[in-house]
């Protein structure tokens, strides 16, 4: 079973009087088939969190286990390669390429994974799923930003990763496409097997979490 | 080079005005490369036609074989014991016929000299007397024709034209070549004087009251060879300074406006190496596309440009010249790919 455990992780910033505690002894897990909600207002430290959850940079203290193994975030190429095998990130912004059609972004996964990637008919259902079977040939510019939200997921996805890590996947959606992606986020945990850590301060995507955590001021409460 | 390929498709315009700009750098390259390697031809191509390494003249000439007397001692003591040495007169002066007038040089050769049977003929035959001569294709421009009547210099004789030579310049002027024993009277000395010079393609014996050039010391003795080839040298090496500042300015604009894609990538685990390659991968493809147009560009051009401009195309120059500049662009590179050797996969996180 995957699983992604973070163990007493602090992340502080600067020294002294410009001494930040971002993240304060904070301990929690994401298992396989399950969906975490991690909610915050800006500034309390999600992003941080983030970083260190996905192999972006290292804590201060604590440490960060992916199925029982730390996340060796020394070596660079090795942290890449986590990165690229393990984790599915669903960005904010910029999350596709802007000269690339949608079936190029997944292109150009292939050509830098050349192995482990989804086969023909997983990706084509998961592009069912998503409703964006017959996008492939339009350019980012041209999509709606909920159509482009999915074709994020669907990039993701395309990896096969354990883990799928989330910034804010709503931020710029309605009540209707928050429904759908969240219960996309709960499918995808749950009949695909993927650890699915959302971190949001998007209240509308409770009612999708197998776990809820909140983070205010560097310090992680668990709700649910 | 995936990334890099779909990115010049998307992104035509961009692209092509870089290509452009580039292009327009190297076929400005390209036409004062043809242009200085036309005007070196003119002053060298004739002593280069002759193959000779080595050429002894009086000391007083410093370098300069139009200005060099030799009296027939000291050319009897330079060609002594050197098979391959021969005497060589050259005379910088007007060649009138018909109606025409043209500054020319006559070289006046042995007729069994070597060298004299070692020019290119472009039609006609070599001289069988001295009364016959063969001169430069250039001279055809004038209107002159096979079997023509000249007279050169102060020569009281005329002579007939037999041949047509290629690569017949020295000194900027087209050639004349003749009979050795014309030269006096032709440049207006007394019959003192023997030749301008011994030429061979061995080592000269030093001979008192004379000095001995090797061929690249004698073109740099020519006058204003040496500073025209340095003015060309400058403007040709200033331009390759200004394509690269112009690629490294160009390519770091491209990348820092795709920066927060290019972090998003490192964030998804798409290795820095990756990009790297990408980066270096476009760059090849902007300087060979502009490369090829600007050589394509100074090809047509020299077909508009009058015969009077001296051009000269070389291919081993013209590769030389186009693989500098694709590599001038790829050190260029080396600014934006350190953009993007620092960008931390963090940075694709939000907020």
């Amino acid at each position: 079973m995957h699983a992604l455990k973070l163990d007493h992780v602090s992340k502080i910033y600067g020294q002294d009087s410009n001494r930040v505690v971002a993240l304060d002894d904070i301990s929690f897990e994401a298992k396989q088939g399950e969906l975490t909600l991690i909610l915050g207002p800006s500034g309390s430290g999600k992003s941080t969190l983030l970083t260190i959850i996905g192999g972006l940079q290292s804590p201060t203290q604590g440490t960060v286990q992916v199925n029982d193994q730390p996340i060796m975030m020394d070596n660079r190429q090795d942290a890449d390669a986590f990165r690229l095998n393990q984790v599915g990130f669903v960005l904010q912004s910029h999350s596709l390429v802007p000269f690339l059609t949608v079936q190029q972004q997944f292109d150009l996964v292939d050509h830098v994974k050349k192995t482990g990637n989804l086969n023909a008919s997983s990706f084509q259902r998961y592009l069912t799923i998503l409703g964006i079977e017959s996008l492939g040939d339009k350019y980012p510019s041209e999509l709606s930003g909920g159509q482009a939200q999915r074709v994020a997921i669907a990039r993701a996805l395309y990896t096969n990763p354990d883990f799928i890590l989330a910034d804010e996947p709503t931020a710029a959606l309605d009540s209707a496409r928050v429904q759908k992606v969240g219960a996309l986020f709960q499918q995808i945990a749950v009949a695909n097997k993927k650890s699915v850590v959302i971190v949001t301060h998007d209240l509308r995507l409770k009612q999708f979490a197998d776990h809820i955590y909140t983070i205010e001021d560097g310090h992680i409460h668990q709700e649910k | 080079m995936f990334l890099a390929i779909r990115e010049m498709r998307k992104e035509k315009l961009r692209y092509g005005l870089v290509i452009a700009v580039i292009a327009l750098i190297s076929f400005l390259i390209f036409i004062l490369s043809a242009l200085a390697l036309g005007l070196s031809n003119e002053n060298t191509s004739a002593v280069t036609s002759w193959q000779v390494r080595h050429v002894a003249m009086s000391n007083d000439a410093n370098g300069n074989l139009a200005q060099s007397l030799l009296p027939q001692d000291k050319v009897t003591q330079l060609i002594d014991h050197q098979p391959h040495s021969a005497p060589i007169g050259v005379a910088q002066t007007i060649l009138k016929f018909k109606r025409q007038r043209v500054a020319t040089t006559f070289i006046g050769f042995l007729p069994d000299s070597r060298y004299g049977k070692r020019v290119s003929l472009a039609a006609g035959r070599l001289p069988k007397s001295s009364q016959e001569v063969v001169v430069s294709e250039k001279l055809r421009q004038s209107g002159l024709r096979l079997g023509d009547q000249i007279t050169i210099g102060l020569l009281p004789q005329k002579l007939t034209v037999v041949g047509f030579v290629k690569n017949a310049a020295y000194n900027m002027s087209p050639v004349v070549y003749g009979d050795l024993h014309h030269w006096p009277a032709i440049k207006g000395v007394t019959s003192a004087f023997y030749a301008s010079g011994v030429i061979s393609d061995e080592p000269l014996t030093h001979v008192a009251g004379t000095k001995v050039y090797t061929r690249g010391a004698l073109f740099n003795k020519m006058p204003g060879y040496a500073a025209q080839n340095m003015t060309f040298e400058l403007m040709i090496g200033f331009l390759v300074v200004i394509s690269i500042v112009v690629v490294a300015i160009f390519l770091y604009i491209l990348t820092m406006q795709k920066l927060p894609n290019l972090a998003v990538l490192r964030t998804q685990g798409i290795p820095s190496r990756y990009l790297v390659f990408n980066t270096l991968s476009e760059t090849a493809m902007i300087m060979t596309s502009a490369v090829v147009i600007g050589l394509l560009a100074c090809l047509l051009s020299s077909l508009a440009i009058p015969s009077v401009v001296p051009m000269y195309f070389n291919f081993q120059l013209i590769l030389a010249v186009g693989l500098g500049l694709i590599v001038a662009g790829l050190l260029a590179a080396f600014i934006p790919i350190r953009l993007i050797v620092k960008i931390e996969p963090k940075q694709g996180i939000g907020g």
